[in-house]
């Protein structure tokens, strides 16, 4: 017999739920809530003016940051791939960057910047770029030469070539990196606001004090779910921006 | 008038000598192909005349101009593995090279839906080159060469990759397109039946480094029928052909 993988999908996630639901009956809430309580939670959490105050402010702050993430690292990214001297250079700062969390940097950035936006932003940047920066340089490198060798042969110029072969050949991975530094800097994010207790990090805080594990569980699903709907957002546009690339892979 | 003239090339890679001292004419219309083992530096010298690998000494003439060292200019390029650009749907891999020339959107497209045409592949000019087979996608590599209207088309080993059959076929394509629309026309292969079958002459080269080991005028009428390949002179030329190949590997 063959299910559909749809059906394997929401049986899977069904069966976690149930074996939740019954570890959570048994240890009772303060240790961990069930599935229903956290729904209910959630229902409560939705309806509260502060909860969507926070979850915006989150958002735009994050946004800041990684956007400029994406805007600095793709170009610094390719001029990596493409130029052994800016490799030279940046890479061993990159590969000491890449490793150090949020959590790390948050107290010393705080000491610098103060709690303001300038903060926020500054964490959601240097945690994320890093990762953007690595995925792009090993793209721009595997560039295949051939291509490169055959828009020469054609007469194309040093831009044409940039512009006809580097760049196309690259779009695949930039969408990835999008999606890979999405989770980074949102994650980043919540761990700079959980420092400064504020915005959703605040609501987390709080949440965690509090005598059922509910409403906590309710904002991990929240975040979950922004996760989740950003990064398929961005395999969307992608899979519209690169058609040929959507269509060799979407069989695997 | 069309013509190409190779004087006095060589090139080493470090110490390894590749070519030394090799020159060669190519006239107008003439079909000429570069036979020899792998790796001898066929290759490498249909890539000097193309511009992507600088030679040590010597020029390259097309038509009286003087292309030593410069891609594009009356060339094109047929590459082994077709090597066409995956981000391109067919009709846009074989209008590229109009598009690097800075020719229009709807002038270039008008050209390459010709081209395509011309290859057989009316219908297919929205397909990602992974839709399509080897064949066709080597088909699609002939076209975008044959779309920049150069007086002279390098070939390098065009059919290697390909399958028996389609590489027979392909050959019966390439020699009609050619048929229609004459050029010079170097192509290199370790094929000598498909030398004797598609070329006016053929320069039969040693192993490395190399030079011409017998320059051969193929005597045999246009059109080409496959009939041909049964010919008794057909194959007193490919064994001859292969005698002196096999000799100056044992040397």
């Amino acid at each position: 017999m063959k299910l559909h993988p749809r059906l394997v999908n929401l049986l899977g996630i069904l069966l976690v739920l149930a074996l939740w639901q019954m570890a959570g009956q048994s240890l009772g809430d303060a240790l961990l809530a069930t599935p229903v309580q956290a729904a209910q939670a959630l229902v409560g959490t939705l309806s509260e003016g502060a909860f969507w105050a926070a979850l915006w402010r989150m958002m735009w702050q994050m946004m800041i940051g990684y956007l400029l993430a994406l805007g600095i690292g793709v170009p610094l990214g390719i001029a990596m791939g493409r130029m052994p001297t800016v490799d030279a250079v940046v890479k061993p700062w990159a590969s000491m960057f890449i490793v150090i969390s949020a959590a790390a940097i948050v107290p010393l950035f705080i000491i610098l910047m103060g709690r303001g936006l300038l903060f926020s932003t500054a964490i959601v940047f240097v945690v994320t770029v890093w990762y953007v920066v690595i995925a792009i340089t090993e793209a721009a490198r595997s560039v295949s030469p051939r291509l490169i060798n055959v828009a020469r042969s054609f007469a194309a110029s040093d831009f044409q070539r940039f512009r006809f072969v580097i760049l196309p050949a690259l779009h695949p991975y930039v969408m990835i990196a999008a999606r890979v530094g999405f989770v980074h800097a949102l994650r980043a994010m919540v761990t700079a606001e959980m420092f400064i207790s504020a915005g959703y990090g605040g609501l987390l805080n709080d949440a965690g004090l509090d005598l059922s594990t509910a409403p906590l569980f309710a904002l991990i699903v929240i975040l979950m779910v922004v996760s989740i709907s950003a990064t398929t957002l961005l395999r969307r546009i992608a899979d519209r921006a690169a058609p040929w690339y959507a269509s060799r892979t979407q069989d695997r | 008038m069309a013509h190409l003239t190779v004087s006095n090339v060589s090139k080493s890679f470090g110490d390894v000598p590749v070519l030394v001292d090799q020159s060669l004419e190519v006239e107008e219309g003439e079909f000429v192909a570069l036979l020899g083992p792998s790796g001898c530096g066929k290759s490498t010298l249909l890539q000097i005349i193309n511009g992507l690998v600088a030679a040590d000494r010597g020029t390259i003439v097309l038509d009286g101009k003087d292309i030593t060292g410069k891609t594009g200019a009356g060339r094109g390029m047929v590459f082994q593995g077709a090597d066409l650009f995956p981000w391109r749907t067919a009709i846009e891999n074989v209008a590229f090279g109009l598009e690097v020339m800075g020719v229009g959107k709807a002038e270039r497209l008008e050209q390459a839906r010709h081209y395509l045409h011309l290859v057989g592949l009316t219908g297919f000019e929205n397909s990602w080159p992974h839709q399509l087979s080897g064949g066709m996608q080597q088909r699609v590599g002939i076209a975008r060469a044959f779309c920049i209207r150069p007086s002279l088309l390098l070939m390098d080993e065009p059919f290697g990759a390909l399958d028996v059959q389609t590489r027979d076929i392909l050959q019966d394509e390439l020699v009609r397109i050619w048929e229609a629309e004459r050029k010079m026309v170097l192509f290199v292969t370790h094929g000598i039946e498909e030398a004797l079958y598609l070329a006016d002459r053929i320069l039969v080269f040693s192993k490395r480094p190399a030079h011409v080991l017998r320059e051969l005028v193929v005597p045999f009428e246009r059109p080409r029928r496959e009939s041909m390949k049964l010919d008794p002179l057909f194959l007193e030329l490919r064994r001859e052909i292969s005698d002196l190949l096999r000799h100056d590997m044992n040397a």
